[in-house]
Order: structure tokens, then sequence, then C-alpha cells
């Protein structure tokens, strides 16, 4: 299954355990809490689940849904 | 250094004593967290230190 | 393949970054340290190309600007300057090696790179990085990096490790590597210059200072600080998937990430092991985050505190919680360092900590992939250890975690970390099963086998006891041997027997008072015969035994008696108490003949109360312990099983009654059919005289407490008390020196220490000193059915070696306090693990039990102290402050400022327009307190320092100042010789050139100790009569420079003590001798308000003619004092003889008519007293001129043996000439017939009668003999002491504090 916006949203609110509503697009997710392991944990579950392929770096670089987005080459 | 004891006096009134008592009569303050031990019951409480106090006072004469 | 590309454009050079300067600093500490290195060891498993390797490993140092610098200071500070990297083949810092031919080539690999990593890297000249590859095997390979910290973080190893990887699969492919990824050094150090100058540093640091501005305690599991090593000791452990699996179910439930879980679990630990609440931890953290760091190696990461509370309620969802949002909220300020807020803060130079231990988790990445070999990373070193660090590696090798404990060997040894480590890996395992939202309190730190051992092991004392009571097995002893003996008191010896039947008559007597079980009898009786038949009596009538000390305050006395309800009391003599309502049975002229010898019947039950003894209170009243009879007799039963007396044992009594020592000195003998041996009263403070005693009777078993002990040894005889079978120690801690220093003086006798406290029935533990054991002398194990528990703030047990407070269980507990249900309660609480229903007593003494079982203790929780061995809750002396008017709040203190001299201080603030007076304050204190627990010095402050968070800092009152070392500055030489003379002989920091050396509290004995030393430094001679006309050093020098050493006026009649102030002056009059120096120990406490004279006999001076009657020398001496004070009314005062004189002056002064407002008699007693004695000879003379002195005589028989005797004392006498010591004699001898001679007239008015009550030979004295010759009352005060002693410190002090409150009644 593809990866959407929607579903980024949602588990990266989950896993700063937070509400998506309340996890605005452009937010620095670092202000989150969003750390290293959060990160690794979310790239582990989208190779999983979706066979999406991120680096560390490149998330770390803008730690935002929107920058994400781009990066996984997701539009929607 | 001093250290704090779960029997030490508080000045909060929050409820975080019990009174307990045993078969024989006899009776002990406890903090709530732990576990009563065996042979005892609570008696009093959960209520503030210096309500199970008062409660020891009155009921020890 | 293409060729190796252009060197990358040198970097020249740049500053540090900030975290770069941290490590500067830190390496500069220890230059040579290689501890600030950081290695890796890639364990390749697989084909590798080595040349490949190398060249890929070349360029990718090429591509990393951080691996190509040294470091080096400059007038600008340090910089760091590119390097060259020479490729591989011409030095290229690659040690390549093939060890299939070694017998364990990977041990071999790993040998070399421990070695390695133990060389220091020169960062001046650099490379500062190190590379290794050796091959173990066919296909396996290991790859060894090290690099010093300064320059690459972990992430940055990662960064560096992965494109090497990249590189070398492009080689090995033939292709090209690309770009390089990395951006530039010198783009880190503009980055971090940017930030360093940015508002969000500003913020950053004000967010961090405001976090810790209460500069918190920073528990460590070691105790204390220290700096970080050349090495650290590491422990290494696995946890197993199933374990991962299920912290990180946990982790879900409580929405938090596994390393969070971690982190909270070693925050309960930490609290545990330090009994804080307050936890600091230390996140390192990455620091890359949006940053360009991302994509460049360098050295970026950062240390946060981590603040945590932590207590038994909590749990651990929330506990968890907390470590969420503290992190979330530090990582927003992380970019701030460490160290900047360690310097903030100003810890730098103290050896404070900012954080405790660290918790560094390294999540999962993908490894480098070498050409589809796979690769396993492991650390060998993360860097300098300044505490504990806990490394945390998810490999995702399916091995689940790897967690390392590092910890500085300056504060952990291998074991303890591995125990650590032990303890931490079962406490995360039972947080993962247990539910998230119980309190913490159901978590406790031990292993399973360490519960075992601390609960159940160390605690086997079970012994079932037939119920007996304290008395019954002396009864039954006394049946067994009647004939033995049971009791020396000085010259008397009593049979069982006959104690037996004086005990039991006393007994009937006491029942027929109302006496019988579970009512109480006050005793108030010195050392004695009596006091024994007394103890056994109420015992008898099965009552419960209060002892009450008669030198206590009349009021304290009062309230003890209100409080207990006693029946009645026991004392010898009528008036040993006030009058309090309370019967007073005075066994002195009490006809017992009516009652038989025989045991009373009584219905009396292991459960009544045996004794009831107060101790200290810390609302501001002493409480009563009462302690039923099945506890004492378990603990007389283990005592007689531990150490057996046998009919040949002497057991010494010396403790007073009222400490519960004297419990087992008094009753052990009588049940074992040993005897009992009295000191005498006050004798017990007599190091000389224990000896002789212990000696001359033969005594085979004695107790100190340790400062005692110390006091004893230093006396020369101690060592010859060889007949002593065993001693004890209990009371105080005993220091390891003391008891080697025993072990030197008495090799064969065997010292044990005890520990106890009166809640538990005199002692709970045990341990047998053994000579060559070092360290700190544990208190032991338990006694039988006895339980000790070392508790943590959750009340659950500590491990072996942590430290926690001691409870105490078993059948030793007393009843509980009398009359104090509530506060019963508190102390006497349900014991959580020993059979259903009973009680632990928390005794407040911290303490942490031995890998074998015995306690240590450490120190208290509170602010009770132990003075001597006695007990103390300052809280009792506080409140007895604070209720004086003047006093707005107040604080007590023992203070050890110098080594070895402890000493009692109270603090006090004024009320509202109150100017409190240190003197009043002592003289107030002293009506209400006994004489241990009135502070020896009081300071009166504006306001009491406090700490950050706003407590009471006890650490910052200051030291108390004497008012000595004030006024102006020395004149002279002499002035400025004499000044530090003065503070050295009184042992204070300075002395001023005008103060008095008597108000300093120089006595006689101070006053030739100054002679001497002033005689040694100015070569000029001076007598002690010269320090009494000249008590200054200013008025010392002009004694001394107007040549004038000598002043015979010191012996003229009168002889001004103190000459100044403007209270009604005192008189005191001379002892036999004629000579009054031995009243100069008044001056200090009457205070420089109170003139003091004292008269003294004709005939010292000069030749003249001695007076013939006692009239006619009175007559004399009251002619003296209205040359001073030539009205009424008039204060007088007489030890002795001049007890007897000031009698005489003061009816005379009557007869006269003038008024007289104080008669004060120190141990004196009227003609009649004496008339039947024969008149003194030369002996009785030189014994009386002793005496005089405080000594009793020994073998001296001629007037050069008194004289050498003084002088070898270092008596004030001693500096008589030897014609002066002549008329010295002539005048005792004259004395003594005048007195006989004479006969009293009736003085109208009160007596304030000083008794020294200590047994002595001249028995039949009795103050009551001054009833026909007073018109007023009598007012007894019993002073613990021999007639000679009464002059001297401490009894004159104690006489000097009653009289001092007598006066300061007169004075209105």
């Amino acid at each position: 299954m593809a990866l959407t916006l929607q579903q980024i949203r949602a588990d990266v609110a989950d896993a700063l355990g937070e509400d998506p509503a309340d996890v605005p697009d452009d937010e620095n997710l670092v202000d989150l809490g969003l750390d290293s392991i959060r990160i690794m944990s979310l790239i582990g579950r989208w190779r999983r689940e979706h066979a999406v392929e991120t680096a560390f770096v490149d998330l770390a670089e803008h730690p935002s849904i929107e920058s994400w987005a781009a990066v996984l080459g997701v539009t929607s | 250094m001093t250290r704090t004891s779960p029997f030490d006096p508080t000045e909060s009134d929050s409820a975080t004593h019990l009174v307990l008592a045993n078969a024989l009569g006899e009776r002990s303050l406890w903090p709530c967290p732990v576990a009563v031990p065996a042979g005892w019951a609570a008696e009093y409480g959960p209520a503030s230190y210096a309500a199970c106090l008062r409660y020891v006072e009155s009921e020890g004469r | 393949m293409t060729t190796a590309p252009a060197a990358v454009p040198e970097v020249r050079s740049l500053p540090l970054t900030a975290a770069q300067s941290g490590m500067w600093y830190a390496q500069r500490l220890d230059p040579d340290s290689p501890a600030q290195n950081t290695a890796e060891c890639l364990e390749i498993r697989g084909p590798l190309a080595p040349v490949l390797f190398a060249e890929a490993l070349h360029r990718t140092v090429g591509e990393t600007d951080a691996l190509r610098v040294r470091i080096e200071e400059t007038p600008d500070g340090p910089r760091q300057f590119a390097i060259d990297i020479e490729p591989p083949g011409h030095g290229f810092p690659l040690h390549a090696a093939d060890l299939r031919d070694q017998g364990d080539p990977s041990a071999v690999a790993y040998a070399w790179m421990r070695d390695d990593l133990a060389r220091p890297l020169d960062l001046a000249t650099g490379p500062l990085f190190r590379h290794a590859l050796f091959q173990v095997g066919d296909a396996h390979w290991l790859w060894y990096q090290r690099v010093h910290h300064i320059v690459l973080d972990g992430f940055g190893y990662a960064l560096v490790a992965r494109r090497a990887a990249e590189v070398y699969r492009a080689l090995a492919a033939g292709g090209d590597p690309g770009p390089s990824p990395f951006g530039r050094l010198g783009a880190l150090v503009t980055e971090d210059a940017a930030y360093r100058a940015s508002e969000a540093c500003d913020a950053d640091r004000a967010h961090w200072r405001a976090a810790v501005a209460d500069r918190p305690e920073v528990p460590g599991l070691a105790g204390r600080t220290a700096l970080p090593q050349r090495t650290f000791l590491r422990q290494t452990a696995r946890i197993d998937t199933g374990l991962t699996g299920r912290i990180e179910e946990l982790a879900g439930e409580v929405r938090a990430t596994w390393p969070e879980v971690l982190m909270a679990t070693q925050a309960l630990y930490v609290s545990r092991a330090t009994g804080s609440f307050g936890v600091v931890l230390g996140v390192p953290m990455m620091g890359r985050m949006g940053s360009a760091a991302l994509r460049i190696p360098g050295m970026v990461m950062n240390v946060v505190p981590l603040r945590l509370h932590v207590t038994p309620a909590t749990t651990f969802a929330e506990l968890t919680r907390q470590v969420v949002l503290g992190i979330r909220a530090a990582r927003r300020h992380q970019r701030y360092r460490y160290e900047d807020i360690r310097r903030d803060l100003g810890l730098l130079g103290e050896g404070r900590a900012l954080v405790g231990p660290l918790v560094n988790v390294m999540p999962f990445d993908y490894g480098p992939d070498f050409a589809g070999a796979p690769t396993e990373a492991h650390n060998l070193s993360a860097g300098p250890v300044e505490d504990l660090t806990v490394n945390v590696y998810d490999r995702g090798d399916g091995a689940g975690l790897r967690i390392d404990h590092d910890g500085n060997p300056a504060l952990y040894g291998q074991t303890e970390l591995a125990a650590h480590q032990e303890r931490f890996l079962e406490l995360l395992g039972r947080i993962a099963d247990s539910d998230p939202h119980l309190p913490l309190a159901a978590h406790s730190l031990p292993t399973a086998a360490e519960r075992t051992a601390v609960v159940e092991e160390f605690n086997r004392t079970a012994r079932p006891l037939p119920p007996t009571t304290l008395i019954g097995p002396i009864e039954a002893q006394a049946a067994r041997t009647p004939d033995a003996p049971a009791l020396v008191d000085g010259g008397q010896t009593l049979s069982y027997a006959q104690l037996d039947g004086r005990a039991n008559r006393l007994a009937r007597y006491l029942v027929s008072r109302g006496v019988g079980p579970g009512t109480v009898v006050a005793l108030a009786l010195p050392r004695s015969a009596g006091l024994v038949v007394a103890l056994l009596a109420v015992l008898k009538a099965g009552g419960a035994y209060l002892p009450l000390d008669p030198d206590y305050p009349a009021q304290r006395l009062r309230y003890m008696t209100e409080d207990a309800a006693p029946v009645c009391a026991v004392t010898d003599v009528p008036g040993r108490l006030p009058d309090t309502g309370l019967p007073q049975i005075a066994l002195e002229g009490l006809d017992l003949s009516g009652h038989p010898g025989l045991t009373p019947p009584r219905a009396l039950t292991p459960q009544h109360p045996a004794y009831v003894i107060y101790t200290s209170g810390s609302t501001g009243k002493p409480k009563g312990v009462v302690v039923p009879h099945a506890a004492i007799d378990n603990r007389l039963r283990w005592m007689q099983d531990a150490y057996p007396l046998g009919a040949g044992d002497r057991v010494l009594q010396k403790t007073p009654s009222g400490f519960d020592v004297s419990v087992w000195e008094f009753f052990w003998p009588l049940r074992e059919g040993a005897t009992l041996v009295l000191a005498a009263p006050g004798g017990h403070k007599d190091p000389a005289y224990l000896a002789r005693l212990i000696r001359e009777q033969a005594v085979t078993t004695c107790h100190f407490v340790p400062s005692m002990l110390q006091v004893f040894l230093a006396e020369p005889d101690a060592a010859r008390c060889t007949g002593l079978r065993r001693v004890f120690c209990s009371g105080e801690a005993l220091a390891r020196e003391t008891a080697q220093e025993f072990a030197r003086l008495l090799p064969d006798v065997p010292l044990h220490n005890l520990y106890g406290p009166t809640e538990a029935a005199v002692d709970v533990t045990y341990h047998a000193c053994r000579p060559g054991d070092a360290g700190p002398v544990p208190i032991g194990r338990p006694v039988w059915n006895t339980r000790l528990y070392v508790l943590d703030p959750a009340l659950a047990p500590c491990p072996p070696g942590i430290a926690g407070e001691l409870y105490l269980a078993g059948g030793q507990l007393a009843t509980g306090y009398l009359g104090r249900p509530a506060l019963t309660a508190t102390r006497f609480v349900a014991d959580l693990y020993g059979p259903p229903g009973t009680r632990m007593y928390r005794t407040g003494d911290l303490a942490r039990w031995t890998a074998d079982g015995e306690i240590e203790y450490l120190g208290r929780t509170d602010h009770q102290v132990k003075l001597r061995g006695l007990r103390i809750e300052l809280g009792e002396i506080e409140a007895a402050l604070a209720a004086d008017p003047a006093v707005s709040a107040a604080c007590a203190l023992v203070r050890e400022d110098r080594p070895g001299d402890q000493r009692l201080v109270g603090y006090v603030t004024a009320a509202d327009g109150q100017d409190p007076d240190p003197e009043a304050l002592r003289r107030r204190l002293a009506t209400a307190l006994p004489d241990h627990m009135v502070p020896g010095a009081f300071v009166v402050l504006d306001g009491f320092p406090l700490s950050p968070n706003g407590k009471l800092d006890r650490a910052a009152l200051p030291v108390p100042e004497s008012t000595a070392g004030e006024g102006r500055v020395p004149r002279s030489h002499q002035e400025e010789t004499l000044a530090r003379l003065f503070a050295e002989v009184l042992g204070l920091p300075s002395v001023g050139v005008d103060d008095a050396f008597f108000d300093l509290g120089g006595t006689s004995l101070l006053a030739a100790r100054l002679v001497t030393r002033v005689r040694a430094a100015l070569g000029t001679d001076l007598t002690i009569g010269t320090v009494f006309q000249a008590p200054t050093p200013a008025a010392l020098a002009t004694a001394l420079g107007a040549g004038d050493g000598g002043a015979d006026d010191a012996l003229g009649v009168l002889l001004p003590l103190r000459a100044h102030g403007d209270r009604t002056p005192l008189f005191v009059l001379h002892p036999a001798g004629g000579i009054s120096w031995c009243y100069s120990g008044l001056l200090a406490r009457l205070g420089p308000r109170q003139p003091v004279h004292g008269l003294q006999a004709r005939g010292l001076a000069r030749d003249e003619e001695l007076p013939t009657t006692m009239e006619e020398m009175a007559a004399d001496y009251a002619a003296q004092i209205r040359r001073v004070q030539p009205d009424g009314p008039y204060r007088l005062l007489g030890w002795s003889v001049g007890g007897v004189l000031a009698h005489t002056v003061a009816v005379l002064l009557q007869e006269a008519g003038a008024r007289v407002e104080l008669l004060a008699l120190l141990d004196a007693y009227p003609s009649d007293q004496w008339r039947d004695q024969a008149v003194p000879d030369e002996t009785d003379a030189l014994t009386a001129l002793l005496r005089m002195a405080g000594f009793e005589r020994g073998g001296e028989l001629t007037r050069a043996d008194v004289l050498a005797t003084l002088q070898r004392e270092g008596s004030a006498l001693a500096g008589l000439s030897g014609r002066t010591l002549s008329a010295a004699v002539d005048i005792v001898i004259n004395n003594a017939r005048l007195m006989r001679a004479h006969d009293h007239r009736v003085f109208d008015g009160d007596v304030l009668f000083f008794t020294a009550a200590a047994p002595r030979a001249e028995d039949w004295l009795t103050p009551g003999a001054w009833q026909p010759y007073v018109r007023g009352t009598l007012q007894r005060h019993d002073i613990d002491c021999l007639h000679p002693q009464m002059t001297q410190a401490p009894h004159l002090d104690t006489i000097a504090a009653r009289l001092a409150a007598r006066l300061e009644e007169l004075n209105g």
C-alpha cells in the first residue's frame, strides 16, 4: 500500500503521542518531541508497511511533515 | 545530609497516610503507596499526616 | 579505474567550536591521558580487498576535514590547523596485519587495540585518528577505528564509516564513488559561531540558568565526585529479545519510546540507591536535528541535564511522562553547552556535579555495507567517564540490546559495577512485567538473591527462650549461691543473700505503698549499694523503675515525674528531689525491720514494664521509653551466651542509671553469680581513678563510650588493666583508631562494639573487633530474636552496600513511649518483613549491610546527635531557645571546628525590638535542660543563612566568635607576644590586648601554663600572682616591663580576682590553706559584670601573727570586706574552712546591722562536726594543702614532696615560694585548731549549700548539722565529686552555673 500524506501525519502523531489534528504540517517536529529514536522507528515502520526506504539524514535535515512528504515522494 | 522518611511529618493536606492497627490494638502510621503488611489493617485514612496523628492521639488515650 | 582526485582544498586554520573547546580544556587537565579517545571495532564477515580498503579509507579521510587537523594553542586561543595525511604506503595511519597464523587471531587483534587505546594522541601534531585492519580468518576482518573525541563524535563516526563503505563498494565495482557527500568543517564552525552570537543562545542560557537555579543536590551512586581517570571500567551485558520486546510493549503502553523507559528505570534506580527524591540524569544528545551538521563529520554532541522527581507514590507511567516531557523541553535548548551551564552555575571549581549518571542510548541504523558482507559493530570506548555512563546499543542484529555500564575507576570497583548492572537489569525485567500505573513503591533494588540475604539469611536469629523476667533469674541465682559476693561498694561487700534480703524488705515496704506490676517507681540515688537495693526492690515488687538524675534542673525533674506518674520516689536522703507532691521514700533512717526478707509475691509477667528511661525529645520535651521484661531478658540471655560470665567475674558499674547501658551492668552479673563492683559516684569521668579501681578490684568486664575509651587509653595506667576479660563499647561510633589503640595497649583483652537505641532494650547488634581489620568498625550482626532491616524511602530493602535507614524488629522492642500514642505510632511501625502483626522501630540511623551480613553505621538522617555518648535531640534545645521571648527563631548544632573538639552551639535570631543576651540564654537553658544539653556558645544572628531553595543552610552557620580579639592593636612586641600566648593557652583564635584572662575562661591551672609559656617566650620571670594582678596582655606587658616580675599582692589578705563590674561584689573566703586562687574558675561563668574579691589568710605574703580565734579572723575579714564595700547587702561564698568562715563573717555583718543576701557554702560543715576529730598534724596539713590544689595525697611525706607534686601536676600553687608553702602548712594547722574551738551563732537567712556527694571517709558529715545555726532554709545541690574536686572543672562550672542563676535573681 502506498504511503499517503494522511498516513504520514497519523504515524508521526502516533510516534509523538499527539492527536494528528494537533500536528501542523509545517511545525518543527523537534519541538513536539521528535528525536532520533522516533525517526528511526518511523523509518522502520515505513519500510515494513509501505516498502519505502529513507535515510535518517534525509528526514533529520528538515523535520516537518511537509518536508518529509517531499523527501518521501508523497504528494497527498 | 538529612534524608526524608515516609514517617516524617508533612505540612501537606493531601491524603498521604493511613493509620493501621493489629490484633493487639497497637497502631502504626503508614504511608499510602506502600503495601499494608500482613496482620495489619487500615483503621483510618487515607488522610493527611496531621489528621492521622490526631486520630491516634484521640484513640490512644 | 579513476585516479584519486586532487586533494580537497585545505582548511588552513579555524577556531574551535564550543563543543571542541570543552574537549580541549578537558584534555588539558591531564595532557597525557588517553581517555578522550573514542574507538569502534567493526567486524566484517566476507571477502575484502585490503588494498582497496586502504584506498577507500584514504579517500574518505580526504573528504573529512575533521580528520585532517591538528590543534594547538595560539594567542587567540586554541585553533585547528589543516594537516596533510599521507597516502597508503607512505604513512597513512592504517595498521594492517594478517593474523591468520596466530593461535587466537581475534585475541591478538584486540590486545593490539587495547594497547593502542592506552597511548595518547598528540593534539599539536596529529593525526588525531588511527585505523587498523586485521585479517583474523579467511573471510573475517576486524576494522579498528580510533579517533580523538575532540574531532569526531558518535554520529560523525557513523557518517565516516558509511562513506568509507560506499567508496569501497564503488572502487570494488570499478566505478566512481561520486562527489563527497560531506559539508566543510568551516561550515560547522561558522554555524556554531552564529549560534553563540544569536538570541537563541541567550534564550537557551536563560532557560538552563532557571532550570538549575536552585543548584540541586545531584546524587551519584558512589556518593562523591571525582575527575575522569585515564581508564574506565566496563561491565557488559545483553538484554535479550524477549525482554526487549516486553520493554517495547511497555513503552507503547505509556506512550514513550524504549530508551525513555530505560531512563525512567535508571532514575528509579538512582533515587532508591541514594535515598533522594530528586534525581538528575545526563542525556547525551547528538545536536544535529535540522542542521547542516547532519552531513558534516565533527564533534557536536552535548549532554543535557534531565531533572526528575521520583517518589514512592509516583507511578512508572508518570515517571516516564516526566522523562518524555523533560527531554522534549531540554531538546529545544540543547545547543547550549553542558560545560557552559556548569561554568554559569559556578560548579567548576567545587567538584560539584551538574548531572548524575548518564544514559546514552544508540538506536539501530544500518551498518556500513562492504560489498555485501555483513558487519557488526563493537564499541571499545565512548570517551571519558566522569561518574557512571549506561550505554545501550541496538545493533539490529536480532541479539537484543547490548548494555555497558562504564564507571570511573576512582568511584567504582568492577564488582560494584557488576552489581549495579545486575540489579538494574532485574529491575527492568520486573518493571516490564508490572502494571505501570501502580506506585513505584512496589519496586525495589535488590536482586532476588540479595533480597533473600538481607531479609532472611542475615536475620536468622530465632531462639526460643523461657518466659522469664529481669528479676526472676536474679532471685534464682541468689538461692543458688547465697554466700557469694554480689556487690562491692567502696569498702563494703554484700553477699547475694544479704543483697537479696535487703531488697526483699524494701520491696515488701514498696508493695505496702502501692507498688506492683504496671506501676512506676522513680529512683533518685547516687551510685551506691542503696541504689542497687532500690533497683532490685522495685523490680521485686513488680514495678518498673524510672531513674532520675538529681542534678537535672528542678523544672525537668518535675516534668518527668508528672509525665511518668510514678506511685512514689525512692531517694537516699530527704530533700533529694524537689517537692512535687510525689511521695518520697528516703532510705536514710528507714526502718524496714518489720518486713521479712523473703521474696514478695507478685503477679508479674514478662510483658510488664521493667524500666522507663527518658530520652531527649525533638519537639521540646523528653519522652519516656517503656521497656518490658521480655525485651531486656532476651538481651541479657543473649549476652550471657555470647560472653559467658562465671563466678569469678567482676563487672564494673560506672554508667549512670539514667542511661540504659547501666541495665546490663547492674543486672547481668547478678543473674550469673558474678560480682558487681560499683565505681564511686562521679568516678566514671576520671580515667586515673577507673584504671586504679579496675586493677584494685580485679574487674573483668566493663563498658566505655568510645570517646571516653579514648580518654581512658590516654591514661598511663590503662595498659596495666590486663585483668580485663572483655570490654564493651556502645553509644557512639567507634573509630577504628581507637580500636587499634586499644589492641596496642591491651592486646589480650577482647573489645566488642555494640549498638542499639533505648527503644530496643539496650543493644541489638554486636561485633568483635579484630586487630588487623581496617575501615569503619561495623556495628555487627543482630542478637537473638532480633531482625535488622536497611530500607529505602519506599520501605523496600536495600541491597548490601547501599545506604538506607535502619529499622529494628523482634523481641527486644520497647512497648512504646509513655503517654505518647501518636509519637509511638510514628516510630514503632508495622513490620513489613516479619511475622504478621509485628512491629519495627525506625532508628533514624543511616546504615548499610556488608556482603557478609554485618551492618555499618553511617550517620543520622535527622537532627539527633550524640555528644560523648549522650543522646540529644537538637530540636529539644531549639525549642528551649525559642521559648525565650527575646528570641524569634533558634537552631542548634554540634560543631567540630577543631578535630576531636565537639561542642554544642546555639544560634538565635532576635524577636522584634529585642536583644538576646547569650549569658541570659545560657542561664535560662540551665534551668530547663541537663548540663550536657546546654550549648557552650551562643550566637545571635540577624538572620539565618538560607540555601538557594529557601531552606536553612546549617553548613553556612558561622563559627562562634569569642569576643576576644577585638580592641586596640598591640603597642609593643611584648603585648603582641603576650596576646598570642594568652590565645594559645586558652585555645582561642585570638585575644585582644585588653581582654582579661579569667574572663575568657582562664583557670588557675591555665594561668600556671601561661606563666611557663611567658617565661619561655620572653625570658622574664613572673608568678601567677602577677597574672591575677595584671590579667590582660596590656597590663601584664606593663607589669613585666616595669621589671616587676613578682607580685606578692597575690598573697595579700584582699585578692581582687575581678575588681571591676557594676554588680554587688561577691566575696569568697579561703579554704584551709589560706589561698583563694581556687575560685578563679568562677569568673568566666559569672560574667564580666560581677566583681569577685578573695579573702586570704594573714601570714602568706610576709611574716605576720596568725589569729588566735576564728572570731578574730572573721572580724578581720569583715573589716576588709567593708573597705571594698562599705554597705550591704553582702554576698559571701566559702569552700571547706572558707565556708565556716563565711558563715561566721555573715553573722558578724548581720550583728553589725548589715544585710547578707547570699551565703553560699561549698561542702563546709560547722565546728561541732569537727570537734571530736584530732587536730591535724603536719601530715594532715600536707593533705589539706594538696586538697586545696585539687589532689588527694599520695606518697608525699614532706613539704618538699608536696611542692614537687604541685609542680609536676602543673598546679598554680607550684608557683609558691618555699617560704609561702611553709606558711600555708602552718595556716592549715592553725585554722583547724581555731575551727574546733569555735562556737557558731545563728545566721538569719537562707543558705545555698553545695555538697561533694561522692562517698568519703568522713561519712558523718551532713549539711543538716547547720540547722541550729541557720534561721532560713538550706537549699541543697549535690555535686557528683569528692571534696577536693569541688573547685575544679567541670564541678566548679556546675556550681558557678547555679550560683549565677541565684545571683541573677538577686540582681533583679
